[in-house]
């Protein structure tokens, strides 16, 4: 009882304190959209505006004359508050659909991604502690080490040349094939790349923890206790070695999740997945500071949600966990 | 011999060091080999922006060891280049992001109290945006330069060394063999010296060094993306921009060559530091 | 046994007969040619310095010897009509028929012996659940199988005098003498007929001890055969049944608890009474608040220079704060400490270093008390050199029974006794005029903790005052006078209590083991 609610204590704490968060990284959006050399009229320019005469701009530069940076965010805030976050440039169209229409594809590909690489990691490093000097511990520990130095966008594109373009299996980009409607066959294909590389760039750090928390729990005093009462192996696996091996993995989690929106944030761009990571990317190459903040803040947010609930876990899993101090 | 002495060094752990590969002076030698490599290769007298069409993308061979891009261009000499150029920026980055850590971390640390609460609020938050998304944010602002990168490495990145130094000296402070230095008279300056310092120095060359791929990595997302260095400067991440659409026409070595390097890179320099870090405090 | 009439008090009896077992670790042999009988309604108790062998032969019994382990002779267990030699038995037979079901198991450690993750009652259902009706068990009828789990349990936790609440929490949230109570009555659960237990009372406190000691003996009283392995001998007088003692892997002594552990009180140290006028380390009216509450009542204190006074009481209770207090590292709330009659203001660095280092002080976690980073010779030389003096640390190092070669180790690569004793190594080379040793002898067995005390006592002789915090009673015993910390509602307070009868526990007397002398 008091822990549930000592949880939900943590859960007001941090959504809380993600208030002020917001607020500095919106404020410091606005303010380095103000601090840019290359000034609202070159963004209204385009991206490359090295090109551009000097008479072009002047012309734009009365157009888009700009207002104080406080004032604009004021002017964003109190827009945001009503629904109204502003018009995108790139996107032609309200910041708040563009973002509504993106964020729900977003959380598709983290979730499966992230679904994807817990349910490869739990028996990976489940096998390899098992058998630690077994070939295929060294295998799985040495392939998983590997694939921890490579970036995730490389994962990426290593499994669009091989998967797409060598062997043809998935398509190599978008939601679906090019005048398609969005059925669940359509995306389901269109999604099994970019979840392999979200997969692929998380699997590493959650497998080799995993496997490092199981190969010490296995010959923990504890679970040797268990089984001298007789307990079956199977079993001291999933109630006494996986739950505390678990632990610090999702300690580290909590603090690994930003990276996952980071990583798809690549991974979007890269399979031109229309999530909220892509129009993060469009936005900032094309300077549209409204769509911008607006998905910048977001993806804050999914990262903060993200890290709680990690946390929750570790609360709900560990008894020692102490939820006032997380 | 009595019950308790023991030696702790298990037999089991003797016999695996033996059989084992020693990884860390592999990784050592790769690394010397592929600093000598970025280093060495650009001062040869190549231009590395001669377009010719004519050698446009031959698959590796003796006269081109990593082949040519679309536009001819020599990739062991570009990526050399590249190399070099990704190096000192993560190098730049990864040195600003230590000192700015070690500057705060200590900081709170020595000042605590209010100091110390609000630093490390202000850790928190920093904290709590991904890395990639302040870096792009920075980034579609003042693009297209080594400075950029330096500060979106140093920026989003001091965070870490400030905890790290911070929790080390809070350790150091609350740690037995600290009070018993106290208690066996040990001067503020001693104490300092003698079990603050070293400790201090060993987490701070590791932590520098598991930054620097890391910042590597930074540099190679961001210019990827188009909001890092700019095309003319062959870094890394442009090398793996060109090499993504070339992939498409199926010269995969354009891509490999970059790849590979940044791969190799991470790989050695974490390979050097493996094992350190992970002393025994407790 | 399967037909027995009174099912209530059919509990299955079983023997174990150990014959000429020898066990050989690589090269090394462990065990040589023991013989052992386990026998129903008997605590049979092995007791034996660490590394005579006793917890090989507890593996060996398990079928947990590790893989390199060569074991000769049989060990049969016999169970009614059938019989089973547990070192011939297949891995997969312990597991399957004998652990748990057959032969109870506690194993060394009880802080550790539960999983953090579950609560107690779900670790004790689990091992009930392993001996599920109908499952083979060598035949042997299961009384109990009838009633439901949770009955059968709450009673066997009321026979181990184990609160109900008790059982309901998670492993942290309970002290550690109520985890050595939850051990037993885990490895009991199935009421098997045989019991194996390790060390069944290392850590605990003597109330905690002797309850675990009255434990055991009642469950052989109730037709089981249990095996107590131990150093602690007042546990082996409690026992009442076979004492067995082992050394280098020998039977060396059989017979009942006096003769084999004898019942002589140690032989008092002599010493010149301390002349009440000599120069102290003292306490005056010192409290220590923590959190709100107080820690420390209002406490006096005297540790004349010359003598060595003992200081112990339940873990928890404020002993090591009072150490640290004295140690001149921590500021009392109220009250204030003396050295030499001179009152002390402020503690830790506020203090010139000449003043701390005239009380020397050795931390009770000998792991942490060393810098990781130096070698054990850097860590004694450095304090001393510091403060300007000549030190010879091999000489240091020897008085203390540390050998030169483990001078060029690092902390990580001794045992914890080692370091325990390089810590009271590195204090002595300041050549303190007080000690406070903070449970200084807590990794060690009798004759290494015996020698460190010995290297104490003459320092005490040359004119240290000492305060020696401990929680053993067999060390107490050396010292000149002997305080206890009582906890009580407004913090801890100090009363004297006599070395010698006074001390003991009610019966039997504390004595050194034999070897020690």
């Amino acid at each position: 009882m008091t822990r549930t609610v000592a949880a939900l204590r943590l859960t007001g704490r941090r959504l809380g304190w993600a208030v002020p968060l917001v607020v500095l990284v919106s404020l410091a959006v606005f303010a380095l959209a103000a601090a840019s050399p290359t000034d609202a009229a070159s963004a209204f320019l385009g991206a490359r505006d090295e090109f551009t005469g000097g008479t072009a701009r002047g012309g734009v530069e009365g157009i888009v004359a700009g207002t104080p940076w406080l004032d604009a965010w004021w002017r964003w805030v109190t827009g945001a508050l009503a629904g109204d976050l502003g018009t995108s440039t790139t996107g032609r169209a309200p910041v708040a659909t563009v973002v509504a229409v993106r964020l729900p594809w977003t959380l598709l590909l983290m979730v499966t991604g992230l679904a994807v690489s817990i349910a490869v990691a739990v028996p990976v490093a489940m096998l390899a502690a098992l058998r630690p000097h077994g070939a295929l511990a060294r295998l799985l520990t040495g392939g998983l080490w590997a694939l921890s130095a490579v970036p995730a966008f490389l994962v990426a594109l290593v499994l669009v040349g091989v998967l797409s373009l060598g062997l043809g299996w998935f398509p190599a980009g978008g939601l679906t094939d090019p005048g398609a409607p969005a059925t669940a066959a359509q995306v389901g294909t269109h999604l099994a790349l970019p979840v392999l590389a979200v997969a692929a760039s998380q699997l590493p750090w959650m497998a080799l923890h995993l496997h490092r928390g199981m190969a010490e729990h296995l010959r923990t005093p504890s679970t040797q206790a268990a089984r001298l009462r007789g307990v079956a192996e199977w079993r001291v696996m999933l109630r006494h070695v996986l739950p505390t091996a678990a632990v610090p993995t999702l300690a580290i989690a909590g603090a690994r999740l930003p990276e996952v929106v980071a990583g798809s944030v690549l991974v979007e761009e890269i399979f031109s997945w229309p999530g909220l990571g892509g129009a993060l990317v469009d936005a900032a190459l094309a300077q549209d500071f409204t769509l911008l903040a607006a998905s910048t803040v977001l993806l804050v947010l999914v990262a903060v949600v993200g890290g709680l609930l990690a946390d929750l876990c570790l609360v709900r899993i560990d008894p020692r966990t102490d939820a006032d101090a997380l | 011999m009595r019950s308790d002495t023991v030696p702790t060094v298990s037999p089991l752990r003797a016999v695996r060091t033996r059989r084992a590969v020693p990884w860390r002076a592999v990784a050592v030698t790769g690394l010397a080999l592929l600093v000598a490599y970025a280093l060495v290769v650009p001062l040869l007298p190549v231009d590395i922006d001669r377009v010719d069409y004519a050698t446009g993308a031959t698959r590796p061979s003796w006269g081109h060891p990593f082949g040519t891009d679309l536009t001819g261009r020599d990739l062991f000499v570009r990526s050399a280049h590249g190399l070099r150029i990704s190096l000192l920026a993560a190098l730049a980055g990864a040195t600003s992001a230590v000192v700015v850590g070690a500057l705060v971390g200590a900081g709170c640390a020595l000042a605590g109290g209010r100091v110390d609460r609000w630093g490390m609020r202000v850790v928190d938050g920093v904290n709590a945006v991904p890395h990639l998304l302040l870096g792009i944010v920075v980034a579609s602002v003042l693009r297209g330069s080594f400075l950029t990168i330096v500060l979106v490495v140093a920026a989003t990145h001091w965070t870490q060394t400030a905890r790290l130094v911070r929790a080390e000296l809070l350790a150091v402070g609350t740690s037995d063999y600290y009070r018993a230095a106290v208690a066996h008279g040990f001067t503020r300056r001693q104490l300092l010296r003698h079990h603050a310092a070293p400790r201090l120095a060993a987490q701070l060359v590791v932590a520098l060094g598991l930054l620097v791929p890391h910042a590597v990595w930074h540099e190679s997302t961001l210019t990827f993306l188009g909001l890092g260095l700019p095309p003319h400067a062959p870094s890394l991440g442009v090398l793996l921009d060109l090499g993504q659409q070339a992939l498409l026409s199926g010269a995969w070595w354009t891509l490999a060559a970059p790849a590979g390097l940044l791969v190799a890179v991470t790989v050695c320099l974490s390979g050097c530091l493996s094992g350190r870090g992970e002393e025994h405090h407790d | 046994m399967t037909d027995a009439p009174h099912p209530e008090i059919a509990h299955d009896s079983a023997s174990v007969s150990v014959r000429g077992l020898s066990v050989a670790h690589g090269d090394a042999p462990v065990l040589d040619r023991v013989d052992l009988d386990l026998v129903p309604g008997e605590v049979h108790v092995l007791l034996g310095p660490s590394g005579a062998g006793k917890s090989t032969l507890l593996s060996a019994l398990n079928g947990a010897l590790p893989s390199r382990s060569r074991a000769t002779g049989t060990a049969v267990l016999t169970v009614g009509r059938r019989k089973v030699d547990l070192l011939a038995a297949p891995a997969r037979t312990h597991r399957r028929v004998v652990r748990g079901r057959l032969i109870g198991i506690a194993p060394q450690g009880a802080g550790a012996a539960f999983t953090p993750t579950s609560t107690i009652v779900a670790q004790l259902r689990e091992a009930q659940g392993v001996a599920v009706p109908g499952r083979a068990r060598l035949g042997v009828a299961h009384p109990h199988r009838a009633s439901g789990g949770g009955r059968l349990l709450a009673d066997l936790a009321h026979t181990a005098g184990v609160d109900p609440a008790w059982l309901r929490r998670y492993p942290h949230q309970l002290s550690g003498g109520q985890l050595a109570r939850l051990n037993l009555v885990a490895a009991m659960v199935n009421h098997p007929p045989v019991l194996l237990v390790d060390e069944p009372t290392s850590g605990l406190d003597e109330d905690a001890a002797q309850a675990v000691g009255v434990l055991l003996s009642t469950y052989a009283r109730a037709g089981h055969s249990v095996l107590v392995v131990t150093h602690d001998l007042a546990l082996a007088r409690s026992g009442g049944g076979t004492v067995t003692r082992l050394e280098a892997g020998r039977v060396v002594a059989r017979g009942t608890a006096v003769e084999v552990v004898g019942r002589s009180a140690p032989a008092r140290r002599t010493a010149p009474p301390v002349d009440a006028d000599a120069p102290a380390l003292a306490a005056h009216g010192v409290r220590v608040l923590r959190g709100g509450g107080t820690v420390l009542g209002p406490t006096d204190l005297a540790v004349r220079a010359g003598e060595v006074v003992g200081l112990t009481g339940p873990s928890g209770v404020g002993k090591s704060t009072l150490a640290s207090v004295l140690a001149q590292l921590e500021v009392p709330d109220t009250g204030h400490v003396a050295v030499g009659g001179a009152r002390v203001d402020g503690a830790g660095l506020d203090l010139p270093p000449a003043q701390r280092r005239r009380v020397g002080w050795v931390s009770q976690h000998p792991r942490t008390a060393v810098d990781a980073r130096m070698t054990l010779r850097q860590a004694i030389e450095l304090p001393a050199r510091l403060a300007g003096l000549s030190v010879d640390a091999a000489a240091l190092a020897h008085d203390v029974g540390l050998g030169p070669e483990l001078l060029s180790r690092r902390p990580h690569q001794v045992s914890g006794g080692e370091l325990q004793r390089a810590c009271v190594a590195r204090a002595l080379a300041l050549r303190p005029e007080y000690l406070v040793l903070d449970e200084v002898t807590s990794m060690l067995d009798a004759d290494t903790a015996a020698d460190l005390l010995a290297v104490v006592v003459r320092a005490a002789r040359a004119g240290t005052g000492v305060l020696l915090v401990s929680h053993d009673l067999d060390i107490l015993s050396l010292c000149d006078r002997v305080l206890a910390l009582r906890g009580g509602d407004d913090g801890a307070v100090l009363v004297p209590v006599h070395p010698g009868p006074d001390l003991v526990r009610p019966d039997p007397a504390p004595t050194r083991e034999k070897s020690t002398r």
